[in-house]
């Protein structure tokens, strides 16, 4: 068994490292190649069923209904990452604080949490579910914490190799959003390094589901009672606190398939086993009440779905200034599909999709939200779209990038300077790449901007370009739902034959 | 006049060794090239970007005349936008590729290329083919994407634009030669080279915000000048600039402008392109005849010497 053991820690560490570099490769070289890895994710699969990745759920609840929970510790980053922090933390306690011992299940918080996070997911909100998933918080812990410290070495050695590396400006970052990422960082830390995967057997909401599906394994970790000397071996090298060595219990609901206490057992007690045939022991009494329950929920939330695409949620706010990115479809559908990973933040070349802290209302913070202060979005680029693993964005090509339509720039003449101090100024039509934006006669051969709305995808050239102080003389408004703008005209022109001139 | 003058007084003085000459090679690069010149601007038409260079360098007589050996040279083309080269919103690369091997054959220590971009800037180097063909051709692409690269300079002539934050190679390498696109601008009505200097500036919003077309003016004043504008018009855009939206804005025109008098080349280009557009007139991107009145070169042409070839 300890070669199984030795699979996931490598496994394990290999994949950890892909998805850490997702978020935290800077330079963007490795995009198309560690991506992917995202849809492998149990809570984008899921939310992402309808548009794809409904293959990818079937794969994750199937290799669940074979090995147990292999997910929570080969494909969970929170859930490596935990293990990476109780192997270092061991070094730091002493021989006794080191053990673990038997813990009782907290049903009531683990069914709880997961049965309220799918009821706000069938009322439209995956707002609750953002702040438990853990794939979705190790992605805001690595995109705001650790691309900001990738980006202050980087800047480091922009200081040293001027001529090598490039400096990246730190308003790339919001300051909130790392507050957010530090804080999860410092509980998951905290927690792991006290009880190990507390995390995962209490608040987090997919080892909760996949925990009952794992009480239907083909293969579990169980214990022998002719070979077991009760010594107790197991329950202190379980990271889980889910092996009862007294009782020879094991919590299969409660096991992520780390296989420690196979490793340690002298007398080949505990190991994994084929155990179809044998009828599940319901370690507690009543939980198959609740996976009923949840299943029950589950299912419902998916026919509610596909019945009511938009349930329309009247205390929603209704701010024009929150965009939702391209791909979005609609503030509705981003606030069904996103738990808020921040993949899109962390790919975007430009960095004006940033997380939203008030923008959407207190059920979208986390969320992606358009930022012209500091950039635009590029007219051809199409990244954060392809990144999303849960569907929140879908993908868009290239042409229908160019005709999807989040906003709606707004002029204002009133702050305009070409009114103001009747000088040229132009620089909104500059950067307008469908010349929704275009300039016309004013007076005495001075042009000023007008907008055909019809043209304009809101991509906020215009607004981030606008020199006006203090109040812009152009922003953007947005699509509450994204619409489609009118392809520009080709005008075309005669070739001219020309000479000189002068 | 007045500056040639200027600079042929300053080249006869350090000739005589009457004054201590500081060791700026660029006042001595241009001062004995002004000596010397012949001609003032060459303008050629008919051929690939590569060919009319070689045609118009040489009737300039030679890179030589402005770039020494090891002298550390920047090009700066217009790198502003994420389009592909056919939509001639970027200087053409095989141009920009044409000079940056003409400065290393002349002995140059280093060739840097870059440009202050208005769309990310990666994608710009990138997809407007400037990146790969500087590369190829041994030259260097530089960073220009954050305030640091930047430093403050005066600019005491300047009316409205009393000082900037220029891009220290700019400032720090020996020479550096301007290589715009010629295209129609619809907040400055024309971006040629003088437009083309605000992408070696950092802070341009405040020029929009404080008469675009006399800041542009002022910063023709700055004190270190290029040692040459040569102006890309290959492929003209004719409408719809500076960014352009489709080919359809884009005219075949196959020409170039060489001159080391930035208000005088934008003169003769603007005619050209008055030929595509008879509204362009020099009263209408009026920051050249502003250049003028700030003594940055002269829009009186008919009065220079210049060489028209045809290939």
């Amino acid at each position: 068994m300890k070669g199984l053991r030795y699979f996931r820690i490598v496994f394990g560490l290999l994949f950890l490292v892909a998805v850490t570099g997702v978020f935290v490769d800077i330079s963007g070289a490795t995009t198309g190649l560690l991506t992917p890895l995202l849809k492998w994710q149990f809570v984008p699969a899921m939310l992402g069923a309808a548009t794809g990745s409904a293959g990818v759920l079937l794969c994750l609840l199937g290799l669940t209904l074979v090995f147990g929970r292999v997910y929570c510790s080969f494909l969970c980053p929170a859930g490596i990452f935990q293990d990476v922090v109780t192997t270092v933390a061991k070094l730091f306690k002493s021989k006794r604080s080191r053990r673990y011992t038997y813990a009782r299940p907290h049903r009531w918080l683990r069914y709880g949490l997961l049965t309220a996070s799918l009821a706000a997911l069938l009322l439209g909100e995956a707002a609750l579910l953002l702040w438990l998933d853990p794939y979705s918080n190790y992605g805001r812990m690595a995109e705001n914490v650790f691309r900001a410290g990738a980006t202050g070495l980087n800047n480091i050695g922009a200081s040293a190799f001027p001529e090598t590396f490039y400096r990246i400006s730190y308003t790339t970052f919001t300051w909130g959003s790392i507050a957010v990422g530090a804080l999860f960082l410092a509980v998951l830390t905290g927690l792991s390094a006290w009880r190990g995967r507390l995390y995962c057997n209490t608040v987090c909401p997919v080892g909760s589901l996949l925990g009952l599906v794992s009480k239907y394994a083909l293969f579990r970790v169980g214990i022998r009672s002719a070979a077991c000397t009760h010594c107790r071996l197991c329950e202190r090298s379980c990271k889980a606190q889910c092996v009862d060595g007294r009782t020879e219990q094991l919590d299969v609901s409660r096991c992520v398939q780390c296989y420690t206490c196979t490793t340690v057992c002298k007398s080949h007690a505990i190991g994994l086993r084929f155990g179809y045939a044998r009828k599940p022991r319901p370690v507690q009494a009543g939980s198959r009440r609740l996976f009923l329950a949840s299943a029950g929920m589950l299912a419902s939330a998916a026919v509610a779905r596909a019945w009511l695409p938009h349930p329309h949620l009247q205390w929603r706010t209704k701010n024009t200034k929150a965009i939702a990115p391209p791909g979005a479809q609609s503030i509705d559908h981003l606030k069904q599909h996103c738990t808020g990973c921040h993949a899109c933040v962390a790919k975007c070349p430009s960095k004006v999709v940033r997380p939203a802290l008030g923008e959407y209302g207190l059920d979208g913070v986390m969320m992606p939200v358009m930022d012209y202060r500091h950039a635009f979005c590029n007219y051809t680029c199409t990244e954060c779209s392809r990144v999303c693993p849960s569907g929140a964005l879908l993908p868009l090509t290239e042409d229908a990038k160019k005709t999807t339509q989040i906003g709606k720039a707004m002029f204002k003449a009133e702050n305009c300077i070409v009114l103001i101090d009747e000088t040229d100024c132009g620089a909104c039509d500059e950067h307008c790449p469908t010349k929704a934006v275009h300039m016309v006669d004013f007076r005495d051969g001075l042009l000023i901007p007008e907008v055909d709305t019809s043209l304009c995808i809101g991509c906020g050239g215009c607004e981030y370009i606008c020199p006006g102080r203090p109040d812009k003389a152009i922003v953007v408004q947005a699509n509450p739902t994204h619409l489609t703008a009118h392809l520009p005209p080709d005008e075309k022109q005669e070739a001219i034959e020309v000479d000189f001139g002068f | 006049m007045e500056r040639r003058n200027f600079l042929k007084s300053l080249a006869l003085g350090s000739v005589a060794g009457a004054l201590p000459w500081p060791p700026n090679t660029l006042f001595a690069a241009q001062a004995s090239a002004a000596a010397t010149e012949t001609t003032d601007l060459v303008a050629v038409m008919g051929g690939e970007p590569e060919a009319m260079y070689a045609k118009a360098i040489a009737a300039m007589g030679g890179i030589g005349r402005y770039v020494q050996k090891g002298q550390r040279v920047v090009v700066k083309p217009n790198i502003g936008w994420d389009k592909k080269p056919e939509l001639a919103a970027n200087t053409n690369p095989l141009l920009v590729a044409a000079i940056v091997k003409d400065c290393l054959s002349a002995g140059a220590a280093e060739v840097g290329v870059f440009d202050h971009t208005c769309d990310t800037w990666l994608k710009c180097y990138k997809n407007s083919g400037i990146e790969d063909a500087v590369k190829a051709a041994g030259g260097r692409m530089l960073f220009a994407h954050e305030e640091r690269y930047y430093r403050d300079v005066a600019i005491p002539k300047g009316k409205r634009l009393k000082s900037a934050k220029v891009h220290e190679a700019i400032l720090d390498y020996d020479v550096w030669i301007n290589v715009p696109v010629l295209k129609n601008h619809n907040g400055a009505k024309m971006s040629i080279s003088m437009k083309n200097t605000m992408g070696i500036v950092w802070d341009r919003g405040f020029w929009h915000a404080n008469d675009l077309q006399q800041c542009i003016a002022d910063f023709a004043t700055f004190r270190k000048k290029p040692a040459l504008n040569i102006v890309d018009a290959y492929r003209v855009m004719t409408k719809n600039g500076p960014q352009g939206r489709s080919i359809s804005d884009v005219q075949l025109a196959k020409a170039l402008f060489i001159a080391v008098d930035t208000v005088a080349v934008d003169t003769a280009a603007l005619k050209f392109f008055a030929q595509y557009n008879s509204k362009m007139t020099l009263e209408e991107a009026s920051h050249i005849k502003l250049g003028e009145q700030l003594k940055a070169g002269t829009t009186d042409i008919d009065r220079l010497k210049i060489q028209r070839i045809k290939i």
